[in-house]
């Protein structure tokens, strides 16, 4: 092989080198650019809220987005392509995160059912097994929606009145609510069917050893306290901002203010679960006088004030759906 | 006679040691006898030499395929191995057989044929390819002329007449040394002289030893092949032109990827950097608007990206509802700062209107029928800020900031209070002070509201320094509470996989 010819092939290898080596740096801005428009997405997101939704994104308006063709619309579509990630559908598909899921839901369990043990008198073991079955029961429902994804979406992401039964909140386990029957009623596959019989048994088997454990009146305390939980976010809520501001609730206030934001809900009185997107807080806010002293309410003021345009605004946003 | 060429191909193509093998005893005595000479009648050497010229014929033979005979190439061959081997003998010899010559520059005796085997293979090498060939099958070989002419491709007669001229040639090349000898006398002694007989069973030897060699170097003949195809112009020009190819995607590939990104991050700022329509004209056409609006399928419900939603202008009413929401959801994340200076309604009213001059919202129908709303952003932070400051006053405005970085510590010190009193364990004023002060302190400066996603703490240290002012019910308290910041961050990572968030959990 002459000089010449180990020359040219020599060549060749540093042009194939540097090809490779732009080809990498192609790659890394690459990267590097969805990344950022991954966290813009992210961002924008934060001002684009749907909050019947509990505030999960949608995605921007992208007819208000430049027009273009070629590569430049390529590039806009990748940017608009973009699928919000699910806190449901992480939480059914990801083994850890569903642990870590049922570790914090039952560190909450003694907050959440502490005004009933309270109120009940249970002894300290009356109180550690009806707790292992509430676990329990909250378990085997978790699992049993987890094998099925209709189901779970189902338990999950509910809106409207199927809110008020809520089992899993992907969002804050600490959430209870009362265990039952979650399903929207279009579920209508065999896998549903098959899931929803579980669930009937694990409720049946719960309810039935309840009522070994607490007897036929502690357990329709029991049932009567489940259908407050959903409303439970807010006493804590009110709790946290009164406590922070040297003006605590006592354990009393704590029982009477569950109590008048039930009865300020619809769904309650009539006989079902608390729902709280329909807490009427003009309603609320007169009960909650009677309930919190005048230095509470003064902290207050701002929520409930916020509560009550949150509810004029979002009732109107629903009349406007009503009269499409 | 197969030619040399076929002979190689088969050894190439076959392995054929039988062809190889063929070829070692067409040319040994022309190798061998060469080396003879070329080494001074060592026959030792002279062996040696032979097999390592044959050796060398193994490795390169992919590139000697186009050789009707070898007789020319092992020639040279084992005439450069002899002089690289006996080159400093060599130099002398020339030397005294230079003066030599000089000496009987006039002499008109005929030459003495054996002291001037040297010049005669200097003469030899200085030929022709296709003249030196002749010379050496006629000669070295001792073929017929029909011989040759099966080797070379040519007539009888044409091969006589080429031989005849390649002769005259030498003869006039020797001449040119001073050697002068009539082409007959030359003819017989080169008849005489060149041949050499290689000893008996040299062929098998140099043979079985070429071919192992060749062997043990199986990748040699597929490099030898490789070189000889990298050396072929048609291939280099090939791989110019692939390489032109190549360079000139990878530099259109570069140029669209920079574009991409650009234009990605434009479309994407896109949504950031909207122009408002004036809000009558959207007031005004509300009604027929609204009677036409599609029904889009909501990512959040469909789990799909989908078609995306069409937004349309809020009504006047919706607008003022959500002005108002907007303006109490402020005094309520700012109660704690407006309670602190003691604003007055007309000062939390202006304080509403600086951190959010117009609130704009559109509106878009759901694949269930109903009505979300999306915020239209303003994109001025620079203008709230600039009229914060003229408000607060620039102390007033850096006490804002320091509200907001400090509220998350204060929130979770008050959650782990409110599950703790839900537990029927309620902490004291002051403990809850403390815990927010602790939260605060072990607070590791990732703190972010607006994204929604937990803090990180150091949590053991934590644990660890509440113990001196919690009681032993209330720590469980702030264990819920830290399992469930734990949920959280789990669940943000795994959702924001490329978030910032620390792995570390309490």
């Amino acid at each position: 092989m002459t000089p010449r010819v180990k020359a040219f092939w020599g060549f060749v290898l540093l042009l194939a080198a540097v090809c490779v080596l732009l080809r990498c740096y192609d790659n890394r801005v690459e990267e590097q650019s969805g990344l950022a428009l991954e966290g813009l997405s992210q961002a924008q997101s934060r001002y684009i809220a749907h909050p019947d939704q509990n505030e999960e994104p949608v995605t921007a308006d992208p007819a208000r987005g430049p027009k273009a063709e070629g590569p430049i619309a390529k590039a806009a579509d990748q940017a608009k392509a973009y699928v919000w990630p699910q806190p449901s559908q992480a939480l059914r598909e990801n083994p850890k995160l569903q642990a870590a899921y049922l570790a914090a839901k039952r560190a909450s369990l003694a907050a959440a059912y502490g005004p009933l043990f309270r109120r009940l008198h249970l002894s300290l073991e009356q109180t550690q097994a009806l707790s292992e079955l509430i676990i329990q029961r909250e378990e085997n429902a978790f699992d049993t929606a987890a094998a099925v994804p209709s189901v779970f979406t189902s338990m999950t992401e509910s809106t409207g009145d199927a809110a008020a039964r809520l089992v899993i909140n992907p969002s804050d386990p600490a959430t209870y609510s009362a265990g039952r029957l979650p399903l929207d009623p279009s579920l209508q596959d065999d896998n549903t069917q098959a899931a929803v019989a579980l669930l009937r048994q694990g409720i049946e088997r719960f309810n039935a050893s309840a009522t070994a454990l607490l007897g036929e009146a502690n357990f329709k305390a029991l049932q009567e306290f489940e259908r407050t939980l959903p409303l439970q976010p807010h006493v804590r809520e009110f709790a946290s901002v009164l406590a922070l501001a040297s003006q605590p609730l006592d354990l009393a206030q704590v029982d009477a203010l569950s109590e008048a934001l039930a009865q300020a809900t619809p769904s309650y009185r009539q006989g079902g679960d608390a729902i709280p997107q329909s807490i009427n807080w003009d309603e609320a806010s007169v009960s909650l006088s009677s309930v919190l002293t005048p230095a509470q309410q003064t902290v207050l003021r701002y929520r409930l004030a916020y509560s009550r345009e949150n509810m004029h605004f979002f009732r109107q946003l629903d009349q406007l759906s009503g009269s499409k | 006679m197969i030619d040399d060429g076929s002979l190689l191909r088969a050894y190439i193509r076959a392995s054929s040691e039988a062809a190889f093998s063929q070829l070692v005893s067409r040319h040994l005595d022309l190798v061998y006898g060469t080396a003879l000479k070329r080494l001074g009648g060592n026959v030792h050497r002279a062996q040696d030499l032979t097999q390592r010229v044959f050796s060398d014929l193994a490795r390169k033979a992919a590139g000697l395929l186009h050789r009707k005979t070898l007789a020319g190439w092992l020639y040279l061959a084992a005439r450069q191995a002899a002089a690289e081997l006996m080159r400093a003998e060599q130099r002398r010899q020339n030397r005294e057989y230079q003066a030599h010559l000089m000496q009987e520059a006039n002499s008109e005796h005929a030459p003495d044929w054996l002291g001037l085997k040297p010049l005669l293979d200097q003469a030899l090498s200085e030929l022709k390819d296709q003249d030196r060939d002749l010379l050496l099958l006629r000669y070295f070989e001792v073929r017929t002329f029909t011989e040759i002419a099966d080797s070379l491709g040519l007539t009888e007669d044409a091969a006589r007449r080429r031989c005849d001229r390649a002769t005259q040639r030498l003869r006039a090349a020797l001449a040119h040394r001073g050697v002068t000898s009539t082409a007959s006398a030359l003819a017989v002694a080169l008849s005489n002289e060149a041949v050499v007989a290689a000893p008996a069973g040299l062929s098998i030897a140099i043979t079985g030893i070429a071919l192992a060699e060749a062997a043990s170097t199986a990748a040699t003949s597929v490099g030898a092949t490789m070189l000889h195809l990298m050396s072929t112009p048609k291939i280099m020009v090939g791989v110019t032109g692939v390489m032109i190819a190549i360079i000139a995607a990878s530099g259109f590939h570069h140029r669209r990827v920079a574009e991409e990104s650009r234009q990605a991050w434009a479309a994407a700022n896109s949504r950031l950097r909207l122009e408002r329509e004036p809000e009558e004209n959207k007031a005004g056409h509300f009604e027929q608007v609204v009677a036409s609006a599609p029904i889009t399928p909501l990512p959040s419900l469909s789990n799909q990206a989908g078609a995306p939603p069409a937004f349309l202008p809020a009504p006047p009413e919706l607008l003022k509802a959500y002005r108002s929401m907007q303006y109490a959801f402020w005094n309520r994340e700012f109660e704690a700062f407006i309670a602190d200076r003691h604003m007055t309604p007309e000062q939390i009213a202006q304080f509403d209107a600086a951190l959010d001059p117009s609130p704009q919202i559109e509106i878009f129908r759901d694949d269930h029928g109903r009505f979300g709303f999306s915020l239209v952003p303003d994109n001025i932070p620079h203008q709230r800020d600039e009229n914060l400051r003229a408000l607060l006053g620039p102390d007033g405005f850096d006490a804002m900031k320091a509200f907001k970085k400090y509220n998350e510590p204060d929130l979770l010190a008050g959650d782990v209070s409110a599950t703790a009193l839900l537990m029927g364990i309620p902490m004291a004023s002051d403990q809850v002070q403390q815990l927010a002060e602790l939260f605060a302190h072990c607070d590791r400066g990732r703190t972010n509201r607006m994204a929604g996603t937990p803090n990180l703490y150091a949590w053991e240290t934590m644990f660890k320094e509440a113990r001196a002012f919690l009681e032993e019910d209330q720590l469980s308290a702030l264990k819920a509470v830290s399992l469930q910041t734990a949920y959280r961050m789990h669940l943000a990572d795994v959702m924001y996989p490329k978030s910032h968030l620390s792995k570390e959990t309490p």
